[in-house]
């Protein structure tokens, strides 16, 4: 026994240690990284991926309208689609994360929805017409008739105004809702199909404050169950009507609910409004990206919102996948940064040189190209050069590692020749350049641009040393809350109104919003402000135009890339529109989706 | 106790382990809800993580921690807790609003049944193994056997799941991996759902098992080996019966109940200590209820999670204690 | 060393001769030193430094120094000469054998941290075990990543044998009330799922490598705490307790110089099988996330980036796998011919 355990243990050691027994070759070495491994490898790697000439991407046919004759058009088709988690109810009151949103778009609708270019556009399907107090305190929404919820009840101008003291209501855990609607000052009801907005303060924003989620009064309103449970989401009765039992009144009704595998919506045929065209949806739940992908590939899914950039453009291009699937590419609103804490809490970053110094120093399109497959774009600041909130004359700061060192010369950090590392000296001491960048888990991408960072920081000329911590999206959020980090990675998706910047950026928003750097720029402050509350577009995209020129200067972030859309779909798919959502979650969106009768698959 | 002599002593000192086990319950539930309330980040916060794209103001927040007593003190907050469960309630999940107890209940099966399968097939493979080992001590048989069973033993149960996942799940696609059934379960006939049941829980029974297998088939021959020396197996071999017989019938009958003291304090430990195995698989039992609660900051099915987990261990050593004491008659129970 | 204190001076050696007897155990003990070798050469085996140069004119030995400079005082008497003192220097870069330049590599001529060369390549001449996700040569991660476990092992199981040796002792040798207390206590904190405690307490500590050891040592000390105290029990009865106590020896003389001492050897075997649970537990954190945070290299984060990769880089699972195998055999293997030498009443089972 014991000669044959051991010849394997020897076995076993050679693969880990007598491997260095290996000749090397020292001119490989001696080569600089990238041409040493081009030189070594015939790998794909080496093939630069381009989306514009994969023949899969965008093709044509996906983006083709419903035709006219509905007999062209399959009619009891089932659609397949990922959703990458459980959702956690679905009352949309409570709706807590993106799942939560998906899972809800079938069954619930909103009056006033953003389109495929993000613009404001009313519901026909649930508004007849609407009007705004010159004095814009004032809206007005008059209803469509027959309205009626999946249980036949009638849908009034009562249910408006019991969501929104629903989810106002203290002992309502709404996380989502309670900012924007607060806003109003009062919901009445006019009668059964007119309901009044009265607003506390005349802002921009408020076409977007009430259109929040509808729930049925006389469900959520029952007065034996709302005294037990006043928080509309514990015990058995509402732990029906927020799941299995949920009652809604958009064009699908929650068919069933297996929990963590799917759920099926079958289409309402009692819908007033535009019917879709699909019978059936199906929300197959997956997590896992790549069993998502096989599952695509064996024909079992439809549509998937988000492939990771490996998969776009590594794992997408063999016959199996081109047997069932296309792929839609196109820019989304989203942007990944580096958040630089300006507070004064660390030495460094309340140099507006020293962040324009990391910004230089950080090689962006190398994370495009070998993060993102050349996918992602570099972002441009806090919008979209796609958006009219864009300013064309931002220019870009270089990647330009001389120009970094000479701005940190000037900051005062200065190279110690004798450790290789900058140093400042401060309050009598000298500070070593060292900082620590947080990274929420999970966000596996976050953590190779930090190695890379890392890496690019530590050689000359530049010498400053970056620590990276990986934690809980959670202690994430409360780390950046409390203003607990030097910098960190994170993307914001820049919604559909620029309203949302003044949480981020209004130095008001230090303490409670999310302004978790402490950024603080007068102008901008005066900007915000304006920005709330200019009703003439051309004035309001002049306004946000030069907010994100000074917040590019200033660089109270890097900004990194541009978040793309990277979806997969069934070929017999059709009547899509890319927009900076996705494909799907915008109005109409995947609501006039169809398939070619001909090409009908799951009946 | 002294005080009523007729108590029996079996009963006394069962009542002393009850007494003794209620003082552990209670240190472990107010150690737990210490290190819950210490861990940073709260309920409030990890249910804003995911509107990254919704601002959400302070007042929300505020009113979201009221809503889950955060604002109250922790001994308060402690007493509630304590104050439902002496009505048996284990309270609402912090996450998504369902009833605790119900939550478990669909995390137990699928862990659960992984638990008894694999005790079912580590006992099936490691008592024949043991037996033989035994009857052949020291045979080559033995020796070969015992070796690998060593390695064996010595390989992590993640490890082994890695290691199945990349070779029988992504090179050869013989067994899939991820979750407890496919796709298109619901359409499959009866025999197909059992195949399909089958198939997904290939892989991480036989994680499960691997480690015990070795263990058991270990303590089998070790028992055997005791049992076999002792006399009155010496007064049935005199008797004339077979090598076979005497250790098939009497031997391993006598070697079975230690087995049972070990299932008693392993199974909790089956149940409790699948995190990563569950997690790699994609499981949906209560391993993976356990991490995900952690995730999410969900306080309440935490303590229930640790509450139910402790209780199981302290029962099973009882039982353990108990059917160590059937055996063995030297063991007294004062 | 405090075998001159015990009562049988020869203690250790006679442990020693017998444990060469356990062929088994040898082996398990070769491959524990072997390791300890990778872990503390592991600069001169695996880096982006040579181990002997020569640049512009001048002789340096900058993996040798990098590999002296671990040791904790040592560290700070010896330093790299200019210019391998910068840690931006990259002397790959600078190198020129034009100028008459030449290099003596380590045999894996590349850094743990270091973006060799193109993301996720599979084995190749260069890169015998391939690449990671950001280009990093595996091979050299494996290496450093063993003297991570090996710190985490030792380190976590040294705070363990603290622990453990002071509750077990106290509740031994006090007995009453301390000794039912604190066998409760023992009795709680096994009670938890460990896994509960470990990720509880690191969602407090930032998960640094030296609280991933704290934390494992705090979580793993019940087992030691009980050995401990058996023995102690076992020996408080004993004639030389006795004596000592005749001769008027304190407390705590009897403890340290005459009780610890004793229950010692019996201890080891706790910790050796501890050190492999501790590299486990190690992996198993480092692969949900909580433990060594990267870039730094750790056998279970190498795993985990495994997991990610399942189906483009296949090539990234097995190291780690074998190397943590490897590990845990071979500790398991020592601690079991330790046992079958110090306590030959419990020959032949496991653990």
């Amino acid at each position: 026994m014991t000669r044959s355990t051991l010849t394997s243990f020897a076995i076993l050691i050679s693969l880990l240690f007598a491997l260095q027994a290996c000749k090397q070759n020292i001119e490989d070495i001696r080569r600089g990284p990238d041409e040493s491994s081009t030189k070594s490898t015939t790998s794909t790697q080496t093939v630069v991926y381009d989306p514009h000439k994969d023949p899969l991407v965008n093709q044509p046919d996906m983006f083709q309208p419903a035709p006219q004759n509905k007999a062209e058009i399959a009619s009891n088709e089932t659609l397949i689609w990922q959703l990458d988690g459980s959702p956690t109810n679905l009352n949309p009151i409570f709706q807590s994360a993106v799942v939560d949103q998906m899972a809800v778009d079938p069954i619930y609708q909103i009056p006033f929805t953003g389109d495929a270019k993000m613009n404001w556009v009313v519901n026909k399907d649930m508004v007849e017409s609407y009007e705004e107090s010159p004095d814009h305190l004032v809206w007005t929404v008059k209803l469509k008739p027959g309205l009626t919820w999946h249980d036949g009840q009638p849908f009034t101008a009562e249910d408006f105004r019991f969501s929104w003291q629903a989810i106002n209501d203290d002992k309502v855990p709404s996380p989502a809702y309670k900012t924007a609607t607060d806003q109003i000052a009062d919901v009445q009801a006019i009668d059964a199909r007119t309901i009044r907005f009265v607003t506390k303060e005349a802002l921009a924003v408020t076409r977007w404050n009430i259109s929040y989620p509808i729930i049925p009064k006389h469900i959520y309103d029952n007065p034996v169950e709302r005294k037990a449970h006043p928080d509309l989401i514990s015990g058995p009765y509402y732990n029906k009507y927020n799941r299995e039992g949920v009652v809604g009144f958009g064009p699908y009704k929650l068919a069933q609910w297996i929990p963590n595998d799917r759920l099926v919506y079958e289409r309402w045929e009692d819908y007033k409004g535009t019917k879709p065209y699909f019978k059936r949806i199906i929300m197959k739940i997956q997590p896992d990206p790549q069993t998502t992908l096989l599952l695509f590939k064996q024909g079992q899914l439809d549509y998937i919102e988000r492939l990771t950039s490996q998969q776009f453009a590594r794992e997408t291009n063999d016959s199996d996948f081109a047997a069932n699937g296309r792929k839609a590419y196109g820019p989304q609103w989203i942007y990944s940064y580096i958040g630089w804490n300006m507070d004064g809490s660390n030495p460094f970053f309340s140099d507006i040189r020293v962040r324009r110094a990391m910004t230089c120093a950080l090689d962006i399109q190398r994370i495009i190209r070998e993060l993102g497959y050349n996918l992602p774009q570099q972002a441009h600041g806090i919008f979209h050069p796609d958006s009219w909130m864009y300013d064309p004359t931002i220019k870009l700061l270089p990647f330009d590692r001389q120009l970094s060192a000479k701005l940190l010369d000037k900051a005062g950090w200065k190279m110690n020749p004798d450790d290789g590392w900058r140093y400042k000296t401060v309050n009598g001491k000298p500070v070593k350049f060292e900082f620590e960048i947080l990274i929420p888990q999970g966000a596996a991408t976050s953590e190779k641009v930090a190695a890379i960072f890392a890496n690019d920081l530590k050689a000359e000329p530049i010498g400053v040393s970056l620590k990276t911590r990986v934690i809980e999206w959670t202690v994430f959020q409360q780390m950046t809350h409390n203003h607990e980090f030097q910098a960190c990675m994170a993307a914001w998706g820049s919604g559909t109104d620029p309203e949302g910047e003044w949480n981020i950026w209004h130095s008001s928003q230090y303490n409670g919003g999310r302004n978790y750097g402490g950024y603080k720029n007068a102008r901008a402050d005066q900007l915000l402000d304006a920005g709330r509350r200019e009703f003439d577009p051309a004035k309001r995209a002049k306004i946000y135009q030069e907010l994100s020129h000074i917040i590019y200067d200033d660089q109270p972030y890097t900004f990194m890339t541009n978040a793309p859309l990277l979806s997969a779909v069934h070929k017999r798919l059709r009547g899509m529109q890319l927009s900076p959502v996705g494909l799907a979650m915008f109005y109409p969106g995947w609501n006039v989706w169809w398939v070619p009768a001909n090409q009908a698959l799951r009946q | 106790m002294r005080m009523i002599p007729n108590i029996p002593p079996m009963a006394r000192y069962l009542m002393r382990r009850f007494m003794t086990g209620l003082v552990t319950l209670f240190g472990i539930t107010i150690i737990t809800f210490v290190i819950i309330k210490l861990a940073p980040g709260d309920p409030a916060q990890a249910r804003t993580v995911g509107l990254q794209g919704k601002r959400v103001s302070e007042r929300v927040y505020q009113q979201l921690r009221e809503y889950y007593g955060l604002d109250q003190p922790v001994y308060v907050q402690y007493y509630n807790w304590m104050d439902r469960l002496c009505h048996l309630d284990f309270g609402t999940s912090f996450y998504d609003g369902r009833a605790v107890a119900s939550k478990i209940r669909d995390a137990l099966w699928p862990t659960m049944s992984v638990a008894i399968l694999s005790i079912l097939l580590a006992f099936i493979i490691s008592t024949p193994i043991g037996i033989y080992s035994a009857a052949r001590q020291n045979g080559p048989f033995d020796r070969s056997v015992s070796t690998t069973l060593y390695m064996v033993y010595s390989i992590p149960s993640y490890v082994i799941g890695m290691l199945l996942i990349l070779y029988l799940g992504v090179k050869l696609e013989l067994f899939p991996f991820r979750g407890m059934h496919s796709d298109n379960y619901a359409q499959l006939s009866t025999l197909g759902k059992c195949i399909d049941l089958g198939r997904h829980y290939f892989m991480i029974t036989v994680c499960e098992t691997v480690g015990s297998l070795a263990y058991y088939s270990r303590f089998v021959r070790q028992n055997l080996l005791e049992v076999i020396r002792q006399d009155y197996i010496r007064t049935a071999r005199a008797k004339g019966l077979s090598e076979t017989q005497v250790i098939l019938k009497h031997a391993f009958v006598n070697s079975l109940i230690p087995f049972i003291t070990l299932l008693g304090l392993t199974f909790p430990a089956l149940l409790s200590g699948s995190v990563i195995l569950e997690t790699m698989f994609n499981w949906p039992g209560l391993g993976r209820l356990f991490f995900e609660s952690v995730l999410q900051r969900d306080y309440p099915t935490l303590m229930a999670l640790n509450f139910i987990t402790a209780v199981m261990v302290l029962a099973g050593t009882l039982l353990a204690d108990l059917a160590y004491g059937l055996v063995d008659p030297r063991v007294s129970y004062d | 060393m405090t075998e001159q204190n015990t009562k049988s001076p020869g203690f250790w050696g006679r442990i020693w001769r017998q444990f060469r007897h356990y062929k088994l155990g040898m082996v398990g003990l070769v491959i524990v030193v072997v390791m300890f070798l990778v872990a503390f050469f592991a600069p001169m085996l695996a880096s982006e430094r040579p181990i002997l140069c020569r640049f512009d004119g001048k002789l340096y030995a900058p993996a040798v120094i990098d590999t002296f400079r671990q040791i904790p005082l040592v560290g700070r008497v010896i330093f790299h000469s200019p210019p391998f003192n910068r840690a931006s220097f990259v002397f790959k870069q600078e190198f020129n054998p034009r100028r008459g330049d030449w290099a003596l590599w380590t045999p894996i001529p590349f850094g743990p941290l270091e973006m060799a060369a193109l993301p996720l390549q599979s084995p190749s001449r260069l890169h015998m075990l391939g690449t990671d996700e950001v280009g990093r040569d595996i091979l050299s991660r494996m290496i450093h990543g063993t003297s991570v476990s090996m710190k985490v092992g030792f380190i976590s199981m040294g705070i363990a044998v603290l622990i453990g040796l002071f509750f077990g002792a106290i509740a031994g040798y006090a007995g009453g009330w301390t000794d039912i207390s604190i066998s409760r206590f023992i009795e709680i904190i096994m009670c938890f799922p460990t896994f509960f405690l470990i990720l509880g307490i690191l969602a407090w500590f930032p998960p640094r490598i030296e609280n991933v050891m704290i934390v494992i040592g705090l979580t793993n000390w019940v087992g030691i705490a009980r050995y401990a105290r058996g023995e102690i029990i076992r020996l408080r009865g004993s004639d030389f307790t006795t004596a000592a106590r005749a001769l008027g020896a304190g407390h705590s003389r009897i403890i340290f110089r005459h009780l610890l001492p004793n229950s010692l050897a019996p201890v080891m075997i706790s910790v050796t099988f501890g050190i492999a649970t501790a590299i486990l537990v190690e992996a198993g954190l480092s692969w949900l996330g909580f433990g060594v945070q990267p870039p730094d290299p750790s056998w279970g984060n190498m795993l985990r980036s495994g997991y990610d990769n399942l189906f483009t880089a296949p090539h990234l699972i097995p190291p780690p796998c074998v190397a943590i195998f490897i590990a845990v055999l071979a500790f398991n293997l020592v601690g079991d011919a330790l046992r079958d030498v110090i306590d030959p009443r419990l020959q032949g089972s496991m653990k």
